[in-house]
C-alpha cells in the first residue's frame, strides 16, 4: 500500500514472528502492529493471557532466548514487542473494536489508547464483539500451553 | 538519599502493602530518575539543564532517555539485563491513571526489572561507575 505509514518490511516480518510463536507453542490474544504515541515509535504489541500469570519479565526472557537463537525473526527485537494482558484497559478497548466492513475504504484506523492502528496491520485478534465468541482458556489449557512454549524454548537452547 | 532510590524503596513497601499499581508506578519513577543520574554522568553535567536548552532531555520516554546516556537498549540482547530493560520499557506514566487493578505478579516483575539485583538501575549504576 503507496500511504501505508508501517515501514517496508515490517508486515512481512510481524507475519514470520507470529508463525514462529504458533510454532513455539505461544497462541496470542492479539498480535498487530500500532503506531506508540507516548513513544512516537512502531511497536509490535502482543496480547497475551500468560501476562498476568507469568509476568512480563519472563515472557520476556523467553522471547529473548528465541530471538537469540534465531527461533524469531532477527529483524523483530523482543524490545519493539509491547506486551499487553488481555485484562487491561486497553487490551479490552482493542479486543472489543469492531471494523466495520461497509463502505469502499482501503483500510480502517482506530484509536485505542496511546495506540493507532489499521485494520490491515492485525495478524490475529480474538474479538469479544457479539458476533465472535471467543472461548477463553481455561487454568489448565493455559498452563499447557505456557510449558508448551517454554520448554520448547528452552530445547533450542540445550 | 538519592531519587532513584527512593522511589525503589517506595515501590517495594507499596509492593508488600499489594499497592501493585503505585508500585509499579514508583519502579518506573526510580528507573526515570537512575537514568538521569546516568546522563548526567554521561554529559558531564552539573545541574540537570533547563527545557530550553536541551528539550530533548525532558522526557519520560525510558528509550530516548537511555539513548542520550549512551544505551542502546536493542543492541543488548545478550546481556541477561535485556528481559529487565525489555519490561521497564513498558512503562507509561498513563497506567498510573487506570481503575483495573493490577496483577501483583506484573507489579512485581516491574519492581524487580527496575531495582532487583539483576535491574537496570543495577546495570546501569555498574556501567556509569555511579555509587550505588
Amino acid at each position: 500500500m503507496a500511504n501505508d505509514p508501517l515501514p517496508s518490511g515490517y508486515l512481512e516480518a510481524g507475519n514470520d514472528f507470529f508463525g514462529a510463536l504458533k510454532r513455539l507453542g505461544l497462541v496470542p490474544e492479539a498480535l498487530f502492529w500500532a503506531q506508540d504515541k507516548t513513544i512516537d515509535e512502531f511497536v509490535l504489541v502482543l496480547i497475551t493471557s500468560h501476562f498476568d500469570t507469568k509476568g512480563p519479565k519472563e515472557i520476556y526472557r523467553l522471547l529473548t532466548q528465541a530471538y537469540n537463537l534465531a527461533a524469531t525473526p532477527a529483524t523483530i527485537s523482543p524490545f519493539i514487542v509491547r506486551l499487553h494482558s488481555p485484562s487491561q484497559a486497553i487490551s479490552e478497548a482493542i479486543l472489543h473494536s469492531e471494523f466495520s466492513t461497509s463502505g469502499n475504504f482501503a483500510y480502517f484506523t482506530l484509536n485505542r489508547g496511546d495506540l493507532t492502528y489499521r485494520d490491515k496491520w492485525i495478524y490475529t485478534a480474538k474479538y469479544k464483539n457479539g458476533s465472535v465468541k471467543v472461548k477463553k482458556l481455561s487454568p489448565v489449557d493455559r498452563s499447557r500451553q505456557w510449558k508448551r512454549f517454554k520448554e520448547n524454548v528452552e530445547r533450542l537452547a540445550a | 538519599m538519592k531519587l532513584w532510590r527512593r522511589h525503589c524503596q517506595g515501590a517495594r513497601q507499596l509492593l508488600e502493602g499489594n499497592s501493585t499499581a503505585l508500585a509499579w508506578f514508583n519502579a518506573g519513577m526510580a528507573v526515570e530518575c537512575a537514568l538521569k543520574a546516568c546522563i548526567m554522568a554521561h554529559l558531564r553535567l552539573n545541574r540537570w539543564p533547563d527545557r530550553t536548552l536541551r528539550k530533548e532531555l525532558h522526557t519520560h520516554d525510558l528509550r530516548k532517555l537511555a539513548l542520550a546516556a549512551g544505551v542502546e537498549i536493542e543492541k543488548l540482547s545478550r546481556d541477561p539485563v535485556f528481559p529487565s530493560w525489555c519490561t521497564v520499557h513498558l512503562w507509561r506514566r498513563s497506567e498510573g491513571y487506570s481503575s483495573k487493578p493490577m496483577p501483583f505478579r506484573v507489579a512485581r516483575d516491574m519492581v524487580e526489572g527496575a531495582c532487583g539485583l539483576d535491574g537496570v538501575i543495577q546495570w546501569l549504576m555498574i556501567r556509569f561507575r555511579l555509587d550505588i
